[in-house]
């Protein structure tokens, strides 16, 4: 695959327009997922933070057509800009692994405990690209190379447990990148590990990003990871987008309450320090109005009434600041 | 599993025990009564025909429900009361004798219940009382099991620890804590188990080793229709008497350990 | 760099260790299976014991009581005038020479018994255990992947019906159909009367006909056998189906299983491999117990097909009160079921590397 030369302007990857997805639940559809706009470009990490029930891994399982059975989707998904919604199952396949694919939290339960490293790293190599079992060999010696792994020849016969967790996520990582996809999705993959190994990881995905041109959406529910690693940043909150911008500005100044408590809640050495008040609700038990009102100090009445959208700066949207707050909305500084 | 199915399998249990206990009034023959009229298929006046003797099958199916259910339900409570108190034991005071008992379980779990059931009911000779002791000896472990685990688990939560030390004696610690907390689960196995001691006696009678004929057991029942495959009628009712009250231990033992999610062997 | 001599090192020295880690766990599992085997003949010694009255009466046949001889050469093999402990080893000695006693109906030693009848019921209870682990291996599966849907609760119904369903009236029921309605299996027996039995290699009449030669022989075995193994196969495969079942709900949930798809492979790749490697050792699990349960099946299925197997041994002992005879039967069971384990527990080395690898 020829690389494009510097010059040209990043080519958009990914652009996901006004998603919703609901799931089947015992009593009738459950929201997940509401009005979510994002986009990401080669060559570029996006950060997409929030808590756990936000809907950020529902992202990234919408993106690979792995929702549960019963899952609605609506919008648009545009990935190279082919339209992955209308895609079909073989499609979809082909998209996976090949197109888009995934590091998940914990590496200890994300690969296989009874296939060989070489295996895991080689099946999807040899399906997507057709290479044979000697080139795919060669190949996945030079991914673990690649994300740092020594004695590849050996480890590619040696099985998970034998494994520390740091090890495995790099492994993972390689196995993510076998089939050449343009996009990585990382879900929160430095959470399950040491402190000592998360250092190691972000500094892989950050040279990944740079030598290959590969775009990342790293899911985290830590703002602070994202500082040094990613261009711009989607905070969720209860299944939709809260605020947007680019990330170095985000945190120095976020407009959101809820950014704010969550950079509040998180003191220098990324301990919590002040968790938030209240209890983070998910999209299916948001209230009417704004789904953060409950807990927001800066809450009016206004705010339990009717539903903030997201609006951005001078109506633009990429690379624009953009929020989703009545009280502190658009071009609402501190 | 659904609703509906376990309103069944309570009816069909329910039904069967009525029948046990009204067998008498509600049969239209004495069920050992012989009569000339030998293998009558099926009629009007023989709902389920008659067999090598000329005995009513549907009052011999019906009778069957008075030998059966309650020898089933004596090895379940039996079993139960045995391999409870060991796994009790086994669990309270742990070490060496935790070992033995649990080494006991696994001897016996070494064995098909069946086959050790049959060599105990050999070696004590066949009747309806040695085929209850011979199936309590091959299913107390399950039990035990059980018990001991539920045990070992309130030890974990430590108030035993806390009651040994406000002075409490061993007894009632048993009495207060540990009975107490264990009866749940060995309730729930014991309905699990109740529709595998309904098949393993009729198969103890079957093969001949348990209620002596003329006795009216299903499984018993069976053997004679075996004899001549072609009177399908006398083998194939009291069948169906073991595979519906087994099928509706089955289903309620299902849905109850899916409620409690107790753990089987 | 510290990290990487580390790992070198490790992946070094792992053959080594590997070796010494699977063979300790062979050893244990050996230590685990003498254990039982031992017990189980503690077992039988106390079956013996508990019969009351006189041990004399109760294992030799009437003819044998007459003669004053064998009653006192029997008291003598079984040290019957020595202390308890001591009749014990006398009773494990003879063990150890494959004494199991006599059989009161062939007068007959009960080993040479079993071993005439062991070929049979193997010709039964392979290719049943084999058709089991097939179906309910597959049909479980089938089950896990549409939960909660028609084709599961289907499943789910049909497999506890299949639980509970008494497999000696199942037999009944399946000649009654099969032989005297529909007239197309025969009825009972291992050979229809016209043949006679090949030469015995295995013992099993339809591999013995075919390494004969005898086409119509080995078909006429094969008719024979069909029924049986069905109905044995009825109970085990129900088992199996809910076993599988849960394992693969269980494995299904796992992140490598998401990964799997994730990775782009085809559906069937990821339930071939990935799912079914993940159930293996489970399912090896179930297959040992369910091994147990259709021996046992044997003695209930065996009679009325009158099939001349172990099973039937068992019931013919059984019916007459041959109390040598079945406690033969049941130690040579138990001995086979815990041999089985053994092998099931070896192979769990095979299938799982955290056990052939740790």
């Amino acid at each position: 695959m020829p690389t494009t030369p510097d010059t040209s302007p990043p080519a958009e990857l990914l652009r996901v327009e006004r998603l919703a997805v609901t799931l089947r639940g015992p009593r009738g559809p459950v929201p997940i997922l509401t009005d979510v706009t994002l986009s990401a470009s080669a060559g570029e990490i996006v950060g997409i933070a929030g808590e756990s029930g936000s809907g950020k891994s529902m992202t990234a399982r919408a993106l690979l057509g792995l929702l549960p059975r019963g899952a609605e989707v609506s919008g648009t998904m545009l990935f190279q800009g082919r339209d992955l919604s209308t895609l079909d199952r073989r499609g979809r396949q082909r998209v996976r692994g090949a197109g888009i694919a995934m590091v998940f939290q914990d590496p200890t339960a994300a690969l296989h405990p009874m296939l060989s490293i070489g295996r895991q790293l080689t099946e999807h190599m040899r399906a997507h690209l057709g290479v044979s079992r000697r080139e795919a060999a060669k190949r996945a010696v030079e991914l673990l190379d690649q994300v740092r792994i020594p004695n590849a020849a050996k480890v590619l016969r040696a099985y998970p447990h034998q494994f520390s967790g740091g090890q495995l996520q790099r492994i993972a990582i390689a196995s993510a990148l076998a089939a050449r996809p343009r996009l990585l999705i990382a879900d929160e993959p430095t959470t399950a590990l040491d402190v000592t190994v998360q250092a190691g990881i972000l500094a892989l995905l950050e040279s990944l990003r740079a030598e290959m041109g590969l775009g990342v959406l790293f899911v985290t529910h830590d703002l602070g990871v994202l500082a040094a690693l990613a261009s711009r940043t989607y905070v969720y909150y209860a299944g939709r987008i809260v605020e947007t911008g680019p990330t170095a500005g985000l945190l120095r100044a976020p407009r959101h309450p809820y950014t704010r408590a969550l950079l509040e809640a998180r003191a220098e050495d990324g301990a919590v320090m002040r968790p938030i008040a209240g209890r983070p609700v998910n999209a299916a038990e948001a209230p009417p109005g704004c789904p953060f009102a409950p807990r927001c100090p800066d809450r009016e009445d206004r705010c339990e009434k009717s539903a903030p959208v997201l609006a951005y700066d001078d109506g633009e949207r990429d690379g624009r600041r953009g929020s989703a707050c009545l009280v502190h909305g658009t071009g609402g500084a501190r | 599993m659904r609703r509906p199915l376990v309103l069944i399998a309570l009816s069909v249990l329910g039904a069967w025990l009525l029948l046990a206990v009204l067998a008498g009034v509600v049969s239209p023959y004495d069920p050992l009564a012989q009569s000339a009229d030998t293998y009558a298929p099926p009629s009007a006046a023989h709902w389920f025909g008659t067999d090598e003797l000329g005995r009513d099958v549907l009052s011999r199916v019906v009778h069957g429900a008075r030998l059966s259910i309650p020898l089933a339900l004596a090895v379940v409570v039996l079993a139960l009361l045995l391999g409870g108190l060991l796994g009790l034991i086994a669990g309270y005071v742990g070490r060496a004798v935790d070992e033995v008992i649990m080494r006991l379980t696994d001897l016996v779990f070494a064995f098909p219940q069946i086959i050790l059931a049959m060599a105990v009911t050999a070696a004590f000779g066949p009747s309806p009382a040695n085929a209850v002791l011979a199936l309590v000896i091959v299913s107390w472990p399950v039990y035990a099991r059980v018990i001991r685990g539920a045990v070992l688990g309130i030890r974990g939560e430590n108030y035993l620890g806390i009651a040994r030390m406000l002075g409490v004696g061993p007894i009632t610690v048993l009495r207060r804590d540990v009975v107490p907390n264990s009866v749940g689960p060995a309730v729930v196995l014991a309905t699990l188990e109740l529709g595998n001691a309904v098949l393993l006696l009729a198969g103890l009678s079957f093969l001949g080793l348990g209620p002596r004929p003329p006795a009216a057991e299903w499984g018993a029942m069976i053997a004679l229709g075996a004899a001549d495959i072609s009177k399908w009628w006398v083998s194939v009712f009291p069948g169906l008497a073991i595979l519906t009250v087994v099928l509706a231990c089955n289903i309620l033992g299902d849905a109850i350990r899916d409620r409690f999610d107790v753990g089987h062997r | 760099m510290l990290l990487r001599s580390v790992l070198h090192r490790s992946v070094l020295h792992r053959s080594a260790v590997l070796r010494s880690a699977l063979l300790r766990y062979v050893l244990r599992r050996l230590a685990i299976a003498a254990g039982l085997l031992l017990g189980s003949t503690l077992v039988g010694f106390a079956l013996v014991q508990a019969v009351p009255g006189d041990p004399v009466a109760a294992n030799l046949s009437d003819q044998a009581l007459g003669d004053p001889a064998a009653v006192a050469a029997f008291r003598a093999k079984w040290g019957l005038d020595r202390p308890l402990p001591m009749q014990y080893l006398a009773y494990l000695g003879n063990l150890l020479q494959g004494d199991l006693g006599t059989s009161q109906q062939t007068g007959r030693p009960v080993l040479a018994d079993l071993l005439d009848h062991v070929p049979a019921t193997i010709e039964l209870v392979l290719p049943a255990i084999v058709l089991s682990v097939v179906l309910g291996t597959a049909i479980g599966m089938y089950a896990a992947l549409r939960q909660g849907r028609a084709g599961d609760q289907a499943v789910r119904v049909g497999a506890l019906l299949g639980l509970s369903t008494p497999q000696f009236w199942l037999s009944v029921l399946a000649l009654y159909l099969f032989f005297y309605v529909l007239g197309v299996s025969p009825n009972g027996g291992r050979l229809s009367p016209q043949f006679s039995p090949p030469p015995r290699v295995t013992g099993m009449y339809s591999l013995d006909a075919l390494l004969a030669g005898q086409l119509d022989v080995a078909w006429d075995a094969v008719q024979h056998i069909a029924l049986p193994v069905l109905v044995l196969s009825v109970v085990t495969t129900a088992t199996l189906v809910r076993f599988v079942r849960s394992a693969i709900l269980e494995v299904l949930r796992k992140d490598y299983i998401a990964a799997a798809y994730a990775k782009g492979l085809p559906a069937r790749t990821v339930l071939l491999r990935h799912l079914l490697r993940a159930g293996l050792v489970q399912i090896i699990t179930m297959t040992s117990l369910a091994f147990a349960s259709m021996l046992a099946g044997t003695v209930l299925v065996e009679s009325v097909f009158s099939w001349p197997g172990v099973g039937e041994y068992a019931y013919a002992s059984a019916s007459a009160l041959d109390r040598p005879a079945i406690l033969g039967v049941c130690l040579f069971v138990a001995a086979v079921y815990i041999v089985v384990n053994l092998a099931v527990d070896l192979l769990y080395g095979v299938a799982d590397p955290r056990i052939r690898l740790t």
